[in-house]
């Protein structure tokens, strides 16, 4: 069972800062392990900006794998408005992209 | 979100959005007050519905409800209005003046909610019921979510089109407290989104990201009937930081338009035509021999080959259009932009100043040279003297403003208080682009004001009245500026009572200021309106002024060297004549000195100079000296006398023949010194009772220089001299009796 | 924390605030003037007589380009007009006045030193044996055995009160 990072209820220019440095340290801890894909969940966003959309869009520029999932009614309006709707869809990032299961 | 974070933010965005909004603002009321004179004015009304429109959606942008609530009620109306559904009223054009004050009101006070009193909210529903009533109750249900509302779609004349928006925003974004996210929000708001696209790519991975840095972009499709402003109206707030290409899809006639703006200039409209490919060489040879075969004809040749290739070539309309526009251009010699540059006032003063000490330096300077007797030194000062007039005609212009500005403002003013005094006003503006120097077209609006509330309060007449008296119901009132040479005349004109010339000559003999019984002639009675003391309490109305007389605006109009006469045809209406110098800053002069001093004639009053031993002057009847000119009696001021200069009597005098208000008359001088330009320094508020005299001026030997004003120097005279009869010049005399005691 | 120093400007520390003043001559009487709006020393030179207007105004000069009215002091003290000397000055001066900026030029005859004077020792003006108007004095400095009289220019030289009485000339 995976672990999942939650992100949180505020995901904005306020908390971005705060969130990158959790994410960081949590992939840190994660990523080595030898999972698939890391699980980011949007499942309490509440409140969402372009900064915190931007800190997850930074997410598919990294060599871990990770899977968006429960994305929260906020998290999917924020995607769809700005044209990000393919993570909701399920894709992932880079290492997804290269073929890897 | 914390309320400190919202603050921060809103502190930091809201001055770029209340200057913005009160741009708007400020344009919707001189709109409206156009648009009284032309109702029907389609572009007027489009004009107005895009201010409000920009203001709504800024205010959406920002989450600022109240300011979208209200303002969209206004907006329906207006929207109303330019599809014709709705017809313009006086009372429409009230009621919405009120909204667009209402409107400021909301922006002013948009950071700081508790300033929204109970009074105002009262006022704000009332409003609002008014303009839903007129709408009858069409108005759109408002979502006060922030940054989206919908929007009726508007009259726009092309229909819905899909345009293509690419923004790269800049990393500076966040901090400024934009939204890549509100903003696609609120575009999609102006219609449907076709397609969207984030660009992440250029977002660094988390270990580099700067999370308060802005690294999106997007590509959208929009299909929406909004304009191009209006699309990028929803980026005003990040166009400096932001990279935006907002391109809308072309039919094939505007391509070939916008071809044809861009092309170099070629003159023949055939020619224009076929290098944009509207039309080959061959169709363009037929066209040209149709053209031919009509040439006996007597018409137009332009409309004519305009039409043929309309129907023949089948060249799209708007491209022709746009190419005899072009043509027309290129005729007229215009520029197809007049492009300003915004100058910080503070610099051109600076620079002016240096203008200024540039001149004086330049005086010296050619002194200098004439001593040395050096013929090649000599010219080359005259030629530098040459481009420093040059400059300095130049830089002058630089300063110099339109007075239709300051002038529109009045209609505003004019409205409300003929309307609260129950009077009908025409009021009409002329010669609005004569231009006056910016300092000085600030300084004459009080007293232009003071004067135009005075034609509607005591010139104007009521309706009822007028139409007794024969006259129209609605009263005229004119403000026009026209050029003089070196001077400006601003006219005030109303076709009212005039001035009651008894009730005035009454009033001066009950406070002293004219001799009991003494009637002085009748522009002298019009004059005595301007004395200090002559204004009672109850003259002094609310609209008139705040204790502010009519010696108060005399006084202000002194103050820019200027005058103001009055002309006043009693039952039929009064003419106020202001006159100012285009320039408070140099003139050019005449130099004279008597005794050891030096003064400066303003080269315009300079009519002729006399040179003349001291035997030519006599001393008639009256104790006046004068001397004969041409057949005609000149009185002549002695400056010597006049000013007590000390100095030891010359064989030889000059008299310099001036023309002032008052008259023709000399001036005895005893050296001609010849022209100079000189730069005026004012001589301050410790000499600001001084007569005759309206500044001085640093010659370019250093020494300072009075310069006379030749007007107050004629009254100085007349009244200094002795022996002058009461019935010559009562009310100089008697003013300055009873002006000293 | 009075010792028995000698009330030169050097006792200034011991004895409380002060302000540094310009002392200058007007016949045998010292006057001095607070150093602060004094901008510069001139020499008594070439000066443009201005026609109508009070004795006291001597005329107007020209400043680097500025166009400065000098004021005689006797004169306005009501005394005669100053004779021109050879150590004639004139004091330019920082008279502005709400918020208008305004220079004055003051003539007087001569020009001494800059001292210290401590607050605490200006006395007040007296009630007579003056011949100036008291309230152009702003107090009596006590300096050596002798007084100073103190001017107060913003009264003395009041730009409004000149002008009024320039209209009456």
């Amino acid at each position: 069972m995976n672990e999942r990072f939650e992100l949180p209820a505020e995901l904005n220019i306020y908390s971005a800062l705060d969130t990158r440095d959790a994410l960081l340290a949590w992939i840190a801890e994660h990523g080595p392990k030898g999972h698939e894909y890391l699980e980011i969940s949007a499942r309490d966003v509440a409140e969402i900006d372009g900064a915190g959309l931007q800190l997850v869009a930074s997410l598919s520029n990294m060599e871990q794998a990770w899977r968006l999932i429960e994305p929260s009614d906020a998290f999917t309006d924020a995607c769809r408005t700005l044209g990000l709707l393919n993570w909701i869809d399920g894709r992932s990032g880079k290492a997804a992209h290269s073929g890897a299961v | 979100m914390s309320n400190d974070a919202d603050l921060d933010f809103i502190a930091q965005a809201m001055p770029a959005f209340i200057s913005e909004a009160a741009e708007q603002i400020e344009a919707i009321e001189t709109l409206l007050l156009e648009l009284e004179e032309q109702p029907d004015n389609r572009e007027l009304l489009d004009s107005l519905f895009r201010c409000a429109h920009t203001v709504k959606g800024s205010a959406g942008i920002f989450g600022l409800n109240r300011v979208v609530e209200f303002t969209h009620h206004v907006e329906t109306l207006l929207d109303k209005m330019r599809d014709g559904d709705i017809a313009l009223t006086p009372d429409i054009s009230t009621l919405l003046l009120q909204c667009n004050d209402q409107i400021k009101f909301l922006v002013d006070t948009a950071a700081d909610e508790s300033a929204d009193t109970a009074e105002q909210k009262d006022l704000r529903a009332d409003l609002v019921v008014r303009l839903r009533a007129l709408t009858d109750g069409n108005a759109q249900p408002v979502q006060a979510a922030p940054a989206a509302v919908k929007q009726a779609a508007g009259g726009a004349d092309a229909g819905p089109q899909v345009w293509t928006i690419s923004a790269r925003f800049g990393p500076e974004t966040f901090r400024n407290g934009m939204d890549p996210l509100s903003i696609a929000r609120y575009l999609g708001s102006l219609g449907t989104v076709v397609r969207i696209k984030c660009g992440i790519d250029t977002v660094p991975p988390l270990v580099n990201l700067n999370p308060e840095s802005c690294y999106l972009s997007f590509l959208m499709e929009l299909e929406t009937s909004s304009s191009r402003e209006d699309i990028e109206g929803a980026f005003s707030f990040v166009m400096d930081d932001c990279e935006l290409d907002v391109v809308a899809p072309e039919t094939h006639g505007q391509k070939l338009v916008r071809a044809i703006e861009e092309m170099p200039e070629t003159p023949r409209l055939g020619d224009m035509l076929v290098s944009v490919g509207a039309v080959s060489q061959d169709k363009l040879k037929e066209v040209l021999s149709t053209q031919q075969q009509t040439r006996g004809m007597p018409v137009v040749e332009k409309a004519k080959i305009g039409d043929l290739l309309e129907t023949q070539a089948g060249v799209p309309p708007e491209a022709v259009a746009a190419a005899l526009g072009k043509q027309q251009k290129l005729r007229e010699g215009t520029p197809s932009e007049e492009r300003y540059i915004r100058v910080q006032a503070d610099r051109l003063d600076a620079v002016i100043n240096l203008l200024g000490e540039l001149v004086i330096a330049g005086a010296g300077a050619t002194l200098l040279a004439r001593e040395s007797h050096q013929v090649a030194l000599i010219e080359a000062n005259l030629h530098m003297n040459s481009l420093i007039e040059e400059i300095r005609n130049g830089t002058l212009g630089l300063r110099m403003v339109p007075v239709g500005e300051t002038f529109s403002r009045f209609r505003r003013v004019v409205r409300d208080t003929a309307s609260s005094l129950g009077k009908e006003v025409n009021f009409e503006i002329v010669g609005g682009d004569a231009e006056l120097d910016k300092s000085m077209v600030e300084k004459i609006a009080d007293p232009l004001m003071h004067l135009v509330r005075n034609s509607l309060d005591h010139g104007l007449e009521p309706p009822q009245e007028r139409i007794n008296a024969g006259k129209p119901a609605a009263g005229k009132l004119v403000l026009s500026a026209r050029h003089e040479t070196g001077a400006i005349l601003i006219r005030i004109e109303d076709d009212g009572r005039g001035i009651n010339r008894e009730r005035v000559l009454q009033r001066a003999w009950n406070r002293g200021l004219v001799e009991q019984g003494v009637v002085p002639p009748d522009d002298d009675i019009n004059m005595l309106i301007f004395e200090p003391g002559f204004s009672t309490a109850e003259q002094v109305t609310n609209l008139s002024g705040r204790g502010v007389g009519m010696d108060v605006v005399r006084r202000n109009i002194e103050a820019l060297r200027g005058t103001i006469r009055l002309n006043s045809n009693p039952g039929k209406g009064l003419q106020v004549d202001i006159r100012l110098p285009l320039t408070l800053a140099i003139i050019d002069g005449f130099l004279v000195g008597v005794g050891k001093s030096k003064f400066v004639l303003p080269l315009e009053s300079v009519v002729e100079v006399i040179e003349s031993g001291g035997d030519n002057v006599k001393v008639d009847s009256h104790g006046r000296h004068c001397v004969e000119l041409r057949g005609a009696v000149l009185p002549v001021v002695r400056l010597r006398t006049l000013y007590t200069v000390e100095s030891s009597l010359p064989d030889r005098v000059s008299i310099v023949v001036v023309s002032s208000l008052r008259g023709k008359f000399g001036i005895e001088v005893e050296v001609l010194l010849g022209q100079n330009q000189t730069v005026i320094k004012p001589l301050g508020r410790l000499f600001r009772t001084l007569r005759g005299i309206s500044g001085s001026s640093i010659l370019g030997s250093g020494e300072v220089a009075l310069i006379l004003d030749v007007t107050s120097l004629a009254d100085l005279a007349t009244g200094a001299l002795h022996g002058f009869s009461a019935a010559q010049t009562p009310v100089t005399a008697a003013v300055s009796t009873a002006l000293s005691s | 924390m009075q010792a028995g120093q000698n009330n030169t400007g050097a006792a200034l520390k011991d004895l409380g605030p002060g302000s540094q003043y310009l002392t200058y001559s007007l016949g045998d009487e010292v006057f001095a003037m607070d150093i602060r709006s004094v901008r510069e020393i001139i020499q008594y030179g070439a000066i443009t007589a201005v026609p109508l207007m009070p004795e006291f105004v001597r005329g107007v000069i020209n400043l680097r380009g500025a166009v400065v009215p000098v004021i005689d002091l006797q004169s306005r003290f009501g005394r005669d007009q100053a004779k021109i000397g050879k150590k004639t000055c004139v004091i330019i001066f920082d008279a502005s006045q709400g918020g208008e900026k305004i220079e004055l030029g003051l003539m007087v005859d001569s020009v001494s030193e800059v001292i210290d004077i401590a607050d605490a020792h200006i006395e007040q003006a007296p009630q007579f044996g003056t011949s100036i108007r008291r309230d152009f004095i702003r107090g009596m400095g006590k300096v050596g055995g002798e007084f100073i009289v103190i001017l107060a220019p913003e009264r003395a030289l009041d730009v409004e009160e000149m002008a009024a009485l320039a209209e009456r000339v």
